[in-house]
């Protein structure tokens, strides 16, 4: 918006008019900015920095914080259940950057354009992604109960009474299930995108294929997936954020556990500090976990603001 | 086969209501597969008072209630010279600001404890007022900017040339015509605030301060093997978002469409 800075004071004005208006084009946007930044800065880049510092000690989070380099870094690239926590949040990102994103597409496909069910089809779907995920995760603690529970008491039903699955404490179970239910709420959100997406395809493109006879199928592959390059890019950057913080789905189901089998970087770093009382350590696993996080944002960042002057 | 579809998917809210709506020793008898024998609302009632799920409302309404607005005025704020204006180090603010959606809180948690500790608030809910108004503000920067660069230049120009003062061009030009960002936002941050759990869970240190999410998961713990009335506190818990997201599903489709595409 060049016009703007180039607003000169009207002819005529005192000297010193002029100057404070200069003075108040360079503070102005600051003036605005000013809330914003100390908030920003203090709650959220300050402690970031802290635990950057933490992570880089022995600290217990309490006494004297002796510094111990990147001897933490190493632990972590070295303890196995650090090593599995890893591993389980690459797997998470894994299936939920393919898995709900590519169910939330093929329902989208289904549910665009007109028809009097589809509006409301789109909102039973999206409805769990606006449920708090610890209420999500309580009920489908409940669906995996192994005493009572919906899961068990329907393979009764069924005679398979005799299974009777310990979904989530259960080695081998536990992590499916976690995922299950994490892809039931994870749905909505690439379907959303996906239809504001379909929404910008230009409607000529779908009447040339449909001249064309093109099946449902070949109008997809051809016309629909291709036209929405830009919406896959920022659902498979969503995901992937969003997979690296999970939290309260794996906290309140599992703790991490059976052993600590579906233990995640999150819940792993929580756990050091918080119960563990390792505070350097911890902060160790949550900043590898935050440089994934920012590889992945800071260039997505970047796309998204790549039109800004 | 669509509403098949639907019924299907949405079995576990289901499952939780026909769980909370019968009585405990048939849920235990019968399991929850089975149609309910007898059908009662007692859960919900003794929910709410067993559970103190008052209290646990009425914190999550009062930080919803300031959080929400001034957060969405403080982004209003930043991204409107983010936006319309050209200045020394602009584009690398605004990237920091942004960055900040791919920052897990858990990595921030340690700290803000102890910064918790030195204000005086710990013990109340308001301790979480400004790590979330921090955590906010990537997004709703993100949305606001979206809708400030949407006006058509030449409204803020003509502005400029009647000689209104940029806080006045802001205020009775920008922020009116962007009315609907503004109420796609407010549900969005609405809904993210009422559902918050981490931080939560490591700055509130007692139930008389718990926020919604923290007391269901007391609930769990206190209401140990009655799971009907468990299942019916859960239920009370999400019904706010349910109810929320059928009177204003537009503005949050439409929100997140703005924020994640526009850009």
């Amino acid at each position: 918006m060049a016009a703007f800075t180039s607003t000169v004071a009207p002819q005529g004005k005192p000297r010193l008019d002029r100057v404070w208006e200069r003075l108040n084009r360079r503070t102005l946007p600051w003036l605005f900015l000013f809330p914003a930044l100390i908030i920003y800065g203090v709650f959220l880049v300050g402690p970031m920095m802290t635990s950057l510092w933490y992570s880089l000690t022995n600290w217990s989070g309490s006494g004297a914080q002796h510094f111990i380099g990147l001897r933490n870094y190493e632990s972590v690239f070295t303890n196995s259940t650090t090593l599995l926590a890893l591993r389980n949040t690459g797997l998470w990102t894994g299936v939920m950057v393919v898995v709900p994103a590519a169910i939330g597409l093929v329902v989208a496909n289904l549910l665009r354009g007109k028809g009097w069910w589809k509006g409301p089809a789109q909102a039973l779907v999206y409805l769990p992604a606006v449920l708090p995920t610890i209420g999500v995760a309580l009920i489908w603690g409940w669906i995996y109960n192994p005493d009572f529970g919906f899961l068990n008491s329907l393979l009764a039903k069924i005679g398979l009474g005799s299974l009777n699955i310990d979904w989530l404490g259960g080695t081998s179970t536990a992590m499916p299930a976690l995922l299950v239910a994490a892809i039931w709420v994870g749905i909505g959100f690439p379907m959303v995108l996906y239809l504001a997406g379909i929404q910008g395809i230009s409607p000529e493109l779908y009447e040339a294929a449909r001249v064309d006879g093109g099946s449902r199928w070949n109008v997809f592959r051809n016309v629909t997936f291709p036209s929405l390059r830009q919406t896959h890019v920022i659902v498979v950057a969503l995901e992937i954020i969003g997979s690296l913080q999970v939290f309260a789905m794996v906290y309140a189901l599992t703790a991490g556990g059976p052993g600590n089998n579906t233990q995640v970087l999150g819940t792993w770093m929580y756990l050091n500090i918080f119960s563990f009382r390792r505070v350097g350590y911890g902060s160790a696993i949550g900043w590898v976990l935050a440089a994934l996080g920012l590889l992945v944002t800071v260039p997505y960042v970047l796309w998204m603001t790549r039109n800004d002057r | 086969m669509v509403i098949v579809g639907c019924l299907v998917f949405l079995a576990p809210v289901f499952v939780m209501l026909l769980t909370a709506l019968q009585p405990n020793q048939d849920v235990v008898q019968y399991g929850p597969a089975a149609f309910p024998h007898q059908w009662t609302l007692t859960n919900f009632s003794q929910a709410w008072t067993q559970g103190s799920l008052s209290t646990y409302y009425l914190n999550s309404a009062m930080i919803l209630l300031v959080k929400v607005p001034l957060g969405v005025l403080l982004a209003s704020l930043a991204a409107y010279p983010l936006t319309t204006r050209r200045f020394f180090g602009r584009k690398a603010l605004l990237v920091a600001l942004l960055v900040g959606l791919g920052v897990p809180q858990v990595i921030t948690l340690y700290p803000l404890l102890e910064i918790t500790r030195h204000t005086g608030l710990q013990g109340s809910v308001w301790v979480l007022l400004l790590p979330y108004l921090a955590f906010g503000l990537p997004f709703e920067i993100l949305v606001m900017r979206g809708a400030f660069a949407g006006l058509p230049n030449e409204t803020l120009e003509a502005a400029r040339v009647d000689g209104a003062s940029e806080w006045r061009i802001w205020a009775r030009v920008c922020m009116p015509m962007v009315l609907p960002a503004l109420a796609s936002l407010v549900v969005l941050d609405g809904v993210a605030t009422w559902n918050e759990f981490v931080i939560a869970l490591t700055l509130l240190n007692n139930q008389a301060s718990d926020t919604l999410t923290i007391g269901v998961l007391n609930l769990q713990g206190q209401f140990g093997s009655n799971y009907a009335q468990l299942e019916a506190g859960i239920f009370v818990c999400v019904i706010p978002m349910v109810i929320l997201f059928f009177v204003a599903r537009r503005y949050l489709t439409r929100g997140i469409a703005v924020g994640a595409v526009k850009g």
